[in-house]
Parts: C-alpha cells; structure tokens; sequence
C-alpha cells in the first residue's frame, strides 16, 4: 500500500506539471498526457531524493516527503493560474473514449505473462539484486554511510552508474520501514506499462486511417494497439520487462524524449520542448548507455528543432529545450562530479598494450550485430519492423521523424565503437549479455519510428 | 481487401506474431509455474538473513569462498549476500578484515582457513555458513 502511496504522490506531481504546461493545448491526447505524466512524476521524485541526499547527505524522509508537498503546492498553485477556470481540479475528463479504454484493457490483459514471470521472480533477474537493488538499499539502509555503494571494492556493482531507478525505489520504500522486494517489482511493472501505454498514445495522436485502397480501413488506433501488442507479447520483452533492470526506465524516457521532441517540433510547441529536455535529462541519469544517447539526442535536436523558415519562435523552442535539459541534466552533472568514482572496467584498447584492440574484435563485434538481431529471441520482430520501414515508401524518413532513424544510426555505432575501444571484458561473453538489452531498450523507439511511419504513408 | 497486396501480408505478418508470441509466453509461464511446484523459489540471500545485526556500523566484511566465482551459482551466493546485507561492503577473498563470513565447498577448508588466519568461529548456519572474527578476544586483554 506504501509504494502505492508514494507513486501516486509522484502521479500528481507528473499531472500538474504537464496539465500546467500544456493548458492551453486544447487538442491534448489525454492518454498521452497520462503516460507522459506518470513517468514525469516518478523521475521528479527520484530527483527530489537526490537532492535530499546532497543535503543531508543521508535518507531524510520528513525532508523527501515535505520535498514532495512543497513542489506539489507550487504546482498547484501554478496549475491554477494556467488552467481555464471550467477545467476539472486534477483531471480532465475531456478525450476519454470508451474505445480507447477498451484498447487499454487488451494491452492490460496481454500484460498478464509479464505480471506472472515478475511475481515468479521476486527478486528480478541478476543485476536486480546484484547492480540496482542493492544501490537502492545502500541508500535507503545506509543512513550517513550510503556512500559505501560507491566504493570500488564493489566494482561487479558498476558503482560509476547513475542513480535514478535506485532512487525511485527508495521513494517507493519512504511509507515503509524495511525495503520489501515488492518496491522494485512494481516500479519495474509500472515502467513497463508506461512504456506500452506510451506507444499506444503516441500512435493514436493522428485521426487518420490505414487504408487498403479504400475497401479496408484500419483506423490508427488499431495500428497502435497492434504495435503495442507485438512489444508487449514479445516473450524477450516480458522476461526483461519483469528483471527490475534499468533498461525498461531507460527504454520509457528514451521514447518519452523522441514523443515530446517531435510533438514539439509538429505542434511548434515550447511546453513539449521543455518536457522534451526534462526526459532526456532523467534519460542521463539512468545509465552509461542513457547518458550517450541523451548527449547524442541533445545534438541531434538542435538541427530538429531549428528552423530556418521561422527562426524567432524556434529559437524559443531551442530556449525551452535547453531549460528543461538544465533542470532534467543537472542531477546527473552533480552525481559525475560530486560523488561517481572512475570506471574501473575499462580498458582504452587503442592504448593498451596488454589488451589491444584488434581486427578480431571488430570483426567478432560486426558479426555479433547480425545475428543478433536474426536471433530466435526476437520472434522475427526485427525483420517485421523492416519490412515495415520498407512499405512506408520512405515516410519512414519525412523531416519531422527523421530524428529517430538518425540517433539509431549514430547510437549504434558508438556503442559499436565503444565495445571495440573499451577491452576490459572478453568481447563474446560481453556482447552476449549486453547487446540484447541494448537492443531492448530502444525496441519501443523502432516500434513507434515504424508504426507512426506507417501509419503516416496512409 | 486484397490480401496479395504487401500492407495486407505486412498486417497478417504482424497479427501471427503476436499470436505465436502469447502462445510461447503462456507456454513459457506453464512451464515455470510447473518447475517451481517441484523447486519452490529459494533466493541464495537468504542464507545470510540475521547477521546484518551483527555488521551494524561495520563498513567491511571478509567473505571467504572455495568456490570458483565463475560458476553462477557460487557468484549469486556471493552477490546475493551482499544484497542483504547491504550497507555493510563484503570484501572477496579478503581475510584482513575483523569479521569474516566462509562459504566454503566443505566445513574442513573453512576450518583450516580460520586457523591460519587465527581467528574464531563464532556461528555457523544451518546452510553452513560460518562468521568468524579475528581479535576476538581483544576486548579482554590485559
């Protein structure tokens, strides 16, 4: 009931930012606004942790909690200034749809393999309780020594990663008085629904219709309940999706930035690009992998968002942009600077004489791209996602989505680049445990760049 | 609606995978519904459930291991009582620590291991674990 609690907390402070920021949008998809609150919220959350802890240098729960409510009276007070009298107090009905809700409850159902392996897993997978669960009760027993998950004896921990999943399942912890197995369960649960519902709303943002030469239509919301039930049913998807890994939290704000970048850029729309910038910034302090691709982003957006043909209100965008990126980023500059301590597994390659970086690697890397993705795990889906890119006649590239096949690119050749330079581990065993969850992460990105293109070329 | 036409083979494709994966997801949750009535879940953590009283304040602990941490199950042991008992750091293989918890192969390598080390064991679990501490009688000299 605790945790509960503390997410439902944490769902309010997501909805009144975003209701406060988008008041005046009044073409608002209310689903999209939901999912894009809700892991809002969970990330201001871990944030105000961690602001806690640069304070009092150890888990304060009267501060985190009067955190919380000091943020949530400000916004409150925000939402009432911006939002048009007749609104609802915290929720606008406008938008539901019976349809919609239906929709919902089959993804719902199809969510029962991964409600089942969690349960059957209480402890989440290896790095569960061996890399972010147990930073998480570092930081919540710790009291004045949680520094200790720092310390390089514990290097199998990756003590130089970031915080931000840790510190949300402390905040789930705060109503309790032991850290249960059930906090992280949840939160791993909650970010696997967010991140579905995410999809699912990003999709149905359009009114248009897949057609077949006019004789059989599939309305787009249909599309995205069909996208959304190939990643969610996919059994690779419910096995990680149910480990606790950081991967699903950095899979769901890895998709929350490209949504609200690109809502920014097709709706011109300055409160996007501001929550565009917060979720790259929580995107930075969920991992290594999140930070690169959040620093790879934020490049990217420039061009994205800077238009020549109207340059004054993009140089606002960009403004925007850049604001919620200081707000979202600052914790993980903080936590590089403050508190995380070299990585202890690295090993620069082209420098080394011991481990040098060789033609075998890079071979042994290429090769291990492909058949990866033509692994049995994957139920194909790779293929059907091309084919997918291949039918939407080059839609797939238009300018305001072209951000995503870009960043795919770039991001997987510096991981490509970082797997040969970096020779600390032996290059099969490591792109065998690590690949696939790069790949997972940004499985929800590829569903939503093919099904949105798609649905674009109708 | 022309079911030779690519977008309709596309939409059939997309439906038989979500098909074939439910199938294989109910399948796959069966199978381990049905191997966890025969081998109840049992988390390696347990083993060290109690002794996080004793670690209170103690910022190291030796963890001396037989065991070769390249097989999974002697390394989720190890990580598994770490995760316990968290904040307290257990050090691998390091004997220079005050207190020290063995999980060896058999209790004589353990044994042996103490008295090279002198030091004294203190408990011992009924899964065989064993915490010992060097200097114990420290307190008590003259």
């Amino acid at each position: 009931m605790s945790y509960l609690c503390s997410f439902a907390i944490s769902y309010c402070l997501g909805h009144l930012l975003v209701t406060s920021l988008l008041a005046k949008d009044k073409k608002l998809n209310v689903y999209l606004l939901f999912f894009l609150a809700a892991g809002l919220g969970l990330g201001l959350s871990g944030y105000i942790l961690f602001y806690s802890f640069l304070v009092f240098d150890q888990l304060n729960k009267t501060a985190v909690i009067l955190g919380h409510l000091l943020l949530l009276f400000g916004l409150l007070m925000l939402s009432s200034r911006t939002k048009p009298k007749h609104e609802k107090f915290l929720w606008e009905f406008r938008g539901l749809n019976l349809e919609t809700n239906l929709f919902l409850l089959v993804i719902g159902i199809a969510f029962i393999p991964i409600i089942c392996q969690a349960w059957l897993y209480p402890f989440g997978g290896w790095d569960a309780w061996s890399v972010w669960n147990l930073k998480a009760r570092f930081l919540f027993l710790g009291e004045g020594n949680w520094k200790n998950l720092l310390d390089p004896i514990l290097w199998r921990s990756s003590p130089h990663y970031p915080l931000l999943l840790p510190l949300i399942n402390v905040w789930g912890w705060t109503f309790s008085s032991s850290p249960g197995s059930t906090g992280p369960l949840l939160t791993s649960l909650v970010f696997s629904a967010l991140t579905a519902g995410l999809i699912f709303s990003g999709l149905i943002k359009s009114s248009k219709s897949l057609s077949f030469q006019n004789a059989f239509k599939i309305p787009p919301k249909i599309l995205a309940l069909l996208a959304t039930l190939l990643m969610v049913t996919l059994p690779f998807f419910t096995k990680l999706a149910s480990s606790q890994y950081c991967d699903i939290v950095l899979a769901y704000y890895l998709l929350g930035s490209f949504i609200c970048l690109t809502q920014a850029r097709t709706r011109s729309s300055k409160s996007f690009a501001l929550l565009a910038g917060l979720f790259l910034g929580f995107l930075s302090f969920t991992k290594p992998e999140g930070a690169s691709a959040a620093l790879l982003i934020f490049f990217l957006s420039l061009p994205y968002l800077f238009r020549r043909d109207q340059t004054l209100k993009n140089q606002n965008l960009l403004a925007f942009f850049f604001l919620g990126l200081v707000i979202g980023g600052l914790p993980t500059i903080l936590f590089e600077l403050l508190y995380a301590p070299p990585n202890q597994t690295f090993i620069n390659g082209l420098s080394s004489t011991i481990k040098p970086s060789s033609l075998f690697r890079m071979k042994m890397i290429l090769s291990f791209f492909l058949v990866e993705f033509k692994s049995g795990k994957w139920n194909g889906i790779w293929f059907l996602c091309l084919s997918g890119l291949i039918l939407s006649k080059g839609k797939c590239l238009r300018p305001t989505i072209r951000v995503i096949p870009v960043f795919l690119f770039c991001y997987f050749l510096m991981i490509g680049v970082y797997y040969y330079i970096n020779t600390y581990f032996e290059i099969g065993w490591w792109l065998q445990v690590s690949l696939n969850r790069i790949l997972f992460a940004i499985l929800p990105c590829v569903v939503f760049w093919v099904f949105d293109s798609i649905e674009e070329d109708q | 609606m022309n079911l030779m036409k690519p977008k309709s083979i596309f939409i059939l494709a997309l439906l038989l995978m979500i098909t074939v994966n439910l199938a294989e997801s109910f399948v796959d949750i069966l199978d381990l519904y049905s191997k966890r009535r025969n081998n109840p879940f049992f988390f390696s953590g347990y083993l060290f459930t109690g002794l996080e009283k004793t670690f209170k304040n103690i910022k190291y602990v030796g963890y001396y291991t037989d065991k070769s941490l390249e097989e999974s199950p002697a390394a989720a042991n190890f990580a598994q009582a770490q995760y316990i008992l968290a904040p307290t750091i257990l050090d691998l293989n390091a004997t220079n620590h005050e207190f020290i918890l063995f999980d060896c192969s058999r209790q004589e390598i353990a044994q042996q291991k103490i008295e090279e080390i002198k030091a004294v064991a203190l408990k011992k679990n009924k899964f065989g674990i064993i915490l010992a501490r060097k200097n114990a009688f420290k307190d008590f000299a003259p």
